[in-house]
């Protein structure tokens, strides 16, 4: 058998193993590679920059734990900055296994800021069911949708919220998302409804999509993927896992790189003999 | 940390590592972990329905309605109204008795048309309207060439899209001019797939780094990283050496 | 009437919705309100139904040991267990005066996402990363121009968002940039209109009950 002919044939479980050095081998000496900020990003980083103190800023995380990775760095650096621009924040999430993820983005984010105080400089919402029901609900009245908060408390009780009940009362959307519901039900049915200003991250599979979005200014900034909050997380000076992680996807696409010329010179190469 | 969150941390490797042996092939320990994935996701997800939604937004305000709770009857003056949904929703459980088992139409098709609905709407505001509407050639764009605020790119997006939307059209045959612009229109959405490709990658790969960086980078939740994984590697591997010379022993040549 | 009703009901609720967006009449917004909240108690309902075909489909299996059985006791006894974790911590905050809602978020119910449902979840969806290696090894093939543009864009892109790209050339981020920003969009916006028409086309026939497929048999 020809050598590029038993390349061709080569068992999957080899390129595997490949792939998982590629992923282990950086992470334990990493190569530290400079890189910069891209518009989509820079644009989110500005808008959250431009609000004045007292903002008000609805941040859904409608993200869970399978695509934690891409997406909740971005969450931790997106509230750390919210919280230093001193922007009222109210949080939510659309997805059933999204609490923990923003419980532990807040414990995180909220460490630099001790004075911050629960019901009145931000709140959680809690999660509710209903995809863009519940957007077109909270465009007529929040409280109706959330009769309380997360810690079950009515939401007449709690002073961030008392003369805030409707999605247009807010002045910045900023939406971390891996599916539907995200952020293409945001835009339809909160921005091109009650012309909220939105700036999401968005896995990387989906963020191909959204930049549609990006490009009719329907969403003002947009973060795609693991690199996309690294770069927010350059942005707000706190590295994080997305900039560690950065740098074992550079090993990882020139594998999978190398993988494609040579899986297609042992495909031509094979073919021209066989023919 | 306490002794529930250390056999917690082990027990997390231990999952991770048996759902990764599938790369090797199907096993009972993949299985076992897959079987309990499906268990643990959907209890969470009643659990969260049950405490977030049907709790708040539906049993509560009739339950504290019927007893004259003063909070209820405040937040909630027309509490009676949640009858209504609550009726709707338990027809859905008419399926289970065939007799009246057509009457758990009705819930879903109150979903079904307040979804269908919706979607008009959003399509076509959102998506039809504003997408048609950016498509137009601005020549005051300033933006560098990469970006589509520029007026170049902006006239080679809209070229491109033009194109695609007649590959689209399926009225008439691909022939002669209108071949030739539907076959540029397939080139630009190869290209788009092949960005789309690119980011896949990207974003796969990534979960993956990331389950790679709770195994062996040590944090808080993983104080003793790397050993949990690399006792599980070894725990996982022995199994399923021991499950393959179960289901085909070594022969009595073999060492 | 086993399929007029339902019908009827679709048709109303569903011209409802779109003829809401076009009215600013003041009565309106008490009973959209109404409308969106049903919606979402009535989805919050699904749920049980969905655990309860869960457990009747799984059951039979064991009883009759049938293929992979004692798989299925452990997919009953995780599910159960995690309702048990939720139950248990919703049963200490009330004996205790704490809240029933808040207490998801802490005890047992949170010690199952962290511990199970994090890694497992995580993992599944990991695993692609493998195969679309081994994907681009075998699958991805230049046999024709199409397919080596899909190839080359790709290329492009990926080299172009990680580091090392910029540090082959400085023009490669610039040059991933431009594919996602004009070519990408052009194609994205034909899929993106294409699909708005569909979706639309499609509420249409639900909504006039051309399409009945969601109701099932008889």
């Amino acid at each position: 058998m020809g050598f590029w002919l038993r390349v061709s044939k080569i068992d999957r479980r080899i390129l595997f193993l490949l792939m998982g050095f590629a992923i282990v081998l950086p992470l334990l000496h990493p190569l530290g590679l400079p890189f910069s900020v891209e518009k989509s990003v820079q644009d989110i980083y500005d808008q959250i920059e431009a609000l004045p103190p007292g903002a008000r800023v609805l941040l859904s995380a409608d993200y869970d734990a399978a695509s934690m990775p891409e997406i909740h760095p971005f969450t931790i650096s997106a509230l750390r900055h919210l919280f230093r621009k001193k922007a009222h924040v109210v949080i939510m999430t659309l997805w059933y296994a999204g609490p923990p993820m923003v419980q532990d983005a807040l414990d995180i984010a909220k460490k630099e800021f001790p004075d911050l105080k629960e019901g009145v400089d931000y709140d959680y919402l809690g999660f509710k069911e209903g995809k863009q029901i519940v957007m077109l609900g909270m465009g007529q009245s929040i409280r109706s949708l959330f009769p309380t908060d997360a810690r079950g408390i009515a939401l007449d009780d709690i002073p961030l919220m008392h003369d805030l009940d409707k999605l247009e009362q807010f002045d910045l959307m900023v939406n971390p998302s891996s599916g539907s519901p995200g952020t293409r039900e945001w835009v339809q049915y909160a921005q091109s409804r009650y012309h909220m200003k939105i700036v999401a991250a968005n896995t990387a599979v989906q963020a191909a999509d959204m930049i549609a979005y990006y490009g009719s200014r329907q969403i003002l900034g947009l973060a795609g993927g693991m690199p996309g909050a690294a770069q927010y997380e350059k942005l707000t000076g706190v590295a994080g896992t997305a900039t560690a992680g950065l740098d074992v996807l550079n090993i990882g696409h020139l594998l999978i790189i190398a993988f494609v010329i040579v899986g297609n010179i042992a495909y031509f190469v094979t073919r021209k003999r066989s023919a | 940390m306490s002794t529930a969150e250390i056999v917690g941390t082990w027990l997390a490797a231990f999952f991770t590592l048996a759902i990764l042996s599938f790369l090797y092939k199907d096993n009972p320990l993949y299985k076992f972990a897959e079987h309990v994935f499906v268990g643990v996701s959907a209890g969470y997800q009643l659990v969260r329905q049950t405490f977030d939604v049907a709790w708040p937004n539906l049993l509560q305000p009739l339950w504290g309605g019927l007893h004259r709770d003063v909070d209820t009857l405040k937040a909630h003056p027309q509490w009676a109204f949640y009858s209504i949904p609550l009726a709707f929703g338990l027809l859905m459980f008419a399926r289970l008795w065939k007799p009246i088992a057509h009457l758990s139409r009705w819930p879903m098709s109150y979903i079904v048309g307040a979804f269908a609905g919706t979607s008009i709407i959003g399509a076509a505001s959102a998506d039809l309207v504003i997408q048609v509407q950016s498509s137009m050639v601005n020549l005051r764009g300033t933006g560098p060439w990469t970006l589509i605020d520029n007026p170049f790119s902006l006239a080679l997006s809209t070229f491109g899209l033009v194109c695609a939307l007649i590959y689209f059209f399926f009225s008439k045959e691909h022939k002669g001019a209108l071949g030739v612009v539907a076959r540029i229109g397939v080139y630009f959405m190869m290209v788009s797939f092949g960005g789309s490709f690119g980011f896949t990658v990207m974003g796969r790969l990534s979960l993956a780094v990331g389950r790679a960086q709770s195994l062996l980078v040590r944090t808080p939740l993983n104080p003793h990283a790397p050993w949990p994984a690399l006792v599980g590697v070894v725990v996982v591997t022995a199994l399923i050496v021991i499950w393959e010379r179960k289901i085909s022993p070594p022969s009595a040549g073999e060492g | 009437m086993k399929k007029q009703v339902p019908l009827l009901i679709t048709f109303l609720v569903g011209s409802f919705m779109v003829v809401e967006y076009f009215i600013t009449a003041p009565g309106i917004g008490a009973l959209r309100e109404g409308l969106y909240n049903s919606a979402v108690a009535i989805m919050a309902l699904t749920m049980f139904l969905g655990t309860l075909n869960l457990v009747e489909i799984n059951i039979p299996i064991i009883v009759r040991r049938r293929a992979d059985w004692p798989y299925k006791i452990v997919l009953l006894g995780s599910l159960f267990a995690t309702i048990g974790a939720g139950a248990w911590g919703a049963i200490a905050a009330h004996t205790t005066g704490g809240n029933v809602i808040a207490s998801e978020d802490t005890g047992p119910l949170k010690y199952s996402y962290d511990y199970f449902y994090l890694p497992l979840a995580g993992t599944m969806f990991a695993l692609l990363a493998f195969y679309i290696a081994s994907a681009a090894f075998r699958a991805f093939r230049a046999r024709s121009t199409e397919a080596a543009l899909l190839l080359i864009a790709g290329t492009l892109v990926m080299l172009g968002r990680v580091p090392i790209g910029a540090q082959i050339s400085e023009k490669l981020p610039l040059v991933s940039d431009w594919v996602m920003q004009v070519p990408n969009l052009a194609g994205k916006r034909a899929v993106l209109i294409g699909a708005a028409l569909g979706a639309i086309s499609t509420g249409l026939r639900v909504i006039l009950g051309l399409e009945r497929s969601y109701l099932g048999g008889d």
